[in-house]
């Protein structure tokens, strides 16, 4: 057994499967699969860096958000489901979708995408070399939001996990208390005649919301929003119908807007409002001061949900990343993992 | 409990809907909170977030790290808990353990509590047992265009012929008058029943009475009004609850609001 004896039930319920990789040495016999330079995380055996932070050769791409997906390189690789609002974000590229699960043959890796759950088209990347697998995370959620391709844990040796919300205090709610939650502001506000702003990120978790909240009303989108939205209801997800902003918007609308508009002209000539914000980081009461109304809805794994990701995976190392990096690192080292941050 | 701390996340804006909906035990322990009384302090922050750690299985590195991030000893502890299980306490049943808990069951008491509510209902429960609780009704609000706020004032006249009563502040020993607003509440009967016993003079249809009925009242937004004999002039105000146990000579003055609301 992996983990201390004093580790509190609720986040040990499964121990480390022993034995799951048999035949294989163990992931410091040989060079490392994944390496991690000044560009981002590089694969040697393939020549290719995934989610690289400035211009490469071969990019493969998790997901969409600008901090993944950057511009500048001279070919892209993710899932089919990602690659329109990559498009639609980089503009002209040379870029290429695979299919969740499909394995493709780059140099001397095997390398495939698998679910993370965190945006629409989100992925895991798995690389194998020679029996050794590699996975890296790149942003996920572990519960299903009935949106999104849901995350699959994929078997690994070694797990380089983002840890954005890597604290024991960070701990979701159910979402569909949240969304209830939600819905009854929005109507609250629509009953004393206010226009409902819910504050979101533009892709993802703007869409989370519009397929999510229980309708009170008519949505509209910020036009930030409703490209993207636009864009995903063109491949088929689940999105009922938005309006874009023009003209008067009816006093019993909830309106979708990245959170950068809310203090600009824009947001001014609305009249009347009450303004929420969806994200994570409301778990906390310091990001909640300013904020009028505080939703706590991420599409990142919390504590347990990070844990039971790591858990899941079999993985005996594991490299944190993006987020509270040196306790998480901490945590999963005095549980017995071979434990590093990517630098 | 979990209502109580839902209001508080949006207090004041939310006090008339928890009012209209709390059952009479929670409304009468939320009144003796919002006018400044507490329950017994339990234990320190300290020790809260020490039985919360251990709770949690959280070690001491970990907590230190969690308590960065958030900055408050009270939400660290209430966010690292395990999730709630079994029937949440009401506010009133809250107030009531932590009035009975001792030194030594104080330990029993917090994680009694703290099972059965979720994170936000246990951050107000460690605000509580902490003596850290500071929630009160005359809450700063920004003018004007700001999230509102709300005052106790206290009843100067009386309409004879309708509902409406005139609200006053301390200016000096003075009552000065600050809104006339329609009394709506369950007890109006019992309101009136009371002025029409207590008149002290009589102006057309205005009946004065001593000013020693304190109403809470909630208000949009404030503004300056030279025409106002307060010197300001409140926007979207309503009574929401009568205070029949409140002391009257207790309330701010007026000059003290107006600093309050930073005007």
């Amino acid at each position: 057994m992996r983990f201390r004896a004093s580790l509190p039930v609720f986040w040990a319920e499964n121990p480390l499967p022993e034995g799951r990789f048999l035949g294989y040495a163990g992931p410091m016999a040989r060079d490392p699969v994944l390496t991690f330079t000044q560009k981002g995380i590089y694969c040697p055996d393939g020549d290719f860096y995934i989610d690289p932070t400035r211009g490469v050769g071969r990019a493969l791409v998790t997901h969409g958000h600008s901090d993944h997906a950057r511009r500048g390189s001279d070919s892209y690789l993710c899932t089919h489901a990602a690659l329109p609002v990559i498009r639609h974000r980089l503009g002209r590229i040379t870029a290429e979708g695979v299919a969740y699960g499909e394995r493709r043959q780059i140099g001397a890796v095997l390398v495939s995408f698998h679910p993370a759950g965190h945006v629409p088209g989100s992925a895991q990347i798995r690389v194998e070399r020679a029996g050794e697998v590699w996975v890296v995370s790149g942003d996920y959620k572990v519960t299903d939001d009935g949106f999104c391709e849901a995350f699959a844990p994929v078997p690994c040796h070694t797990f380089i996990t983002e840890c954005t919300f890597g604290l024991p205090i960070f701990q979701w709610q159910r979402d569909t208390l949240v969304l209830a939650d939600i819905a009854a502001w929005w109507a609250r506000n629509a009953g004393e005649g206010r226009i409902s702003v819910l504050a979101a990120y533009s892709f993802g978790k703007a869409q989370r919301l519009i397929a999510g909240i229980p309708p009170q009303g008519p949505i509209y989108a910020h036009d930030a929003v409703q490209e993207v939205t636009d864009v995903l209801r063109d491949q088929g997800y689940p999105l009922g119908p938005t309006f874009r902003i023009d003209g008067t918007v009816p006093r019993d609308a909830l309106i979708i807007a990245p959170p950068n508009v809310l203090n600009s002209d824009w947001a001014a000539d609305l009249g009347p409002v009450s303004v929420g914000f969806a994200s994570g980081w409301m778990a906390l009461g310091a990001r909640r001061k300013g904020v009028g109304a505080a939703f706590t809805l991420s599409d990142h794994a919390d504590w347990p949900g990070l844990l039971h990701a790591v858990r899941e995976t079999g993985a005996t190392q594991v490299f944190a990343t993006h987020g509270y990096v040196e306790p998480f690192r901490r945590w999963l080292a005095e549980a017995g993992y071979d434990a590093g941050i990517v630098r | 409990m979990i209502a109580f701390a839902a209001m508080l996340a949006g207090f004041p804006d939310t006090l008339p809907a928890y009012l209209a909906q709390a059952p009479e035990a929670d409304r009468t322990a939320a009144h003796a909170l919002l006018s400044g009384q507490r329950p017994r302090r339990v234990a320190g922050l300290d020790a809260l977030l020490h039985w919360a750690a251990e709770v949690a299985g959280v070690p001491d590195w970990l907590v230190a790290a969690s308590l960065a991030a958030s900055g408050d000893r009270a939400e660290t502890a209430a966010l690292m808990l395990p999730p709630a299980t079994g029937t949440p306490p009401t506010l009133a049943e809250v107030i009531s353990a932590l009035d009975r808990a001792t030194p030594i069951t104080a330990h029993a008491t917090l994680l009694a509590l703290w099972s059965r509510l979720p994170p936000l209902a246990n951050y107000s429960v460690n605000r509580l047992a902490s003596g850290t609780f500071r929630t009160t009704y005359p809450a700063p609000a920004k003018p004007t265009s700001g999230p509102g706020g709300s005052v106790l004032a206290v009843m100067i006249l009386a309409q004879a012929a309708s509902t409406e009563i005139t609200l006053a502040l301390w200016q000096d020993t003075t009552p000065i008058p600050i809104a006339r607003l329609p009394l709506t509440l369950a007890q109006t009967p019992q309101i009136m029943a009371w002025v029409r016993a207590n008149v002290a003079g009589r102006f057309g249809p205005v009946r004065q009475v001593p000013p020693v009925q304190v109403f809470a009242i909630t208000f949009q937004g404030l503004t300056r009004n030279a025409r106002r004999k307060s010197g300001y002039e409140l926007h979207g105000a309503q009574i929401v609850e009568w205070l029949p146990d409140a002391q009257a000579d207790a309330l701010q003055v007026l000059h003290e609001q107006a600093a309050a609301h930073a005007l």
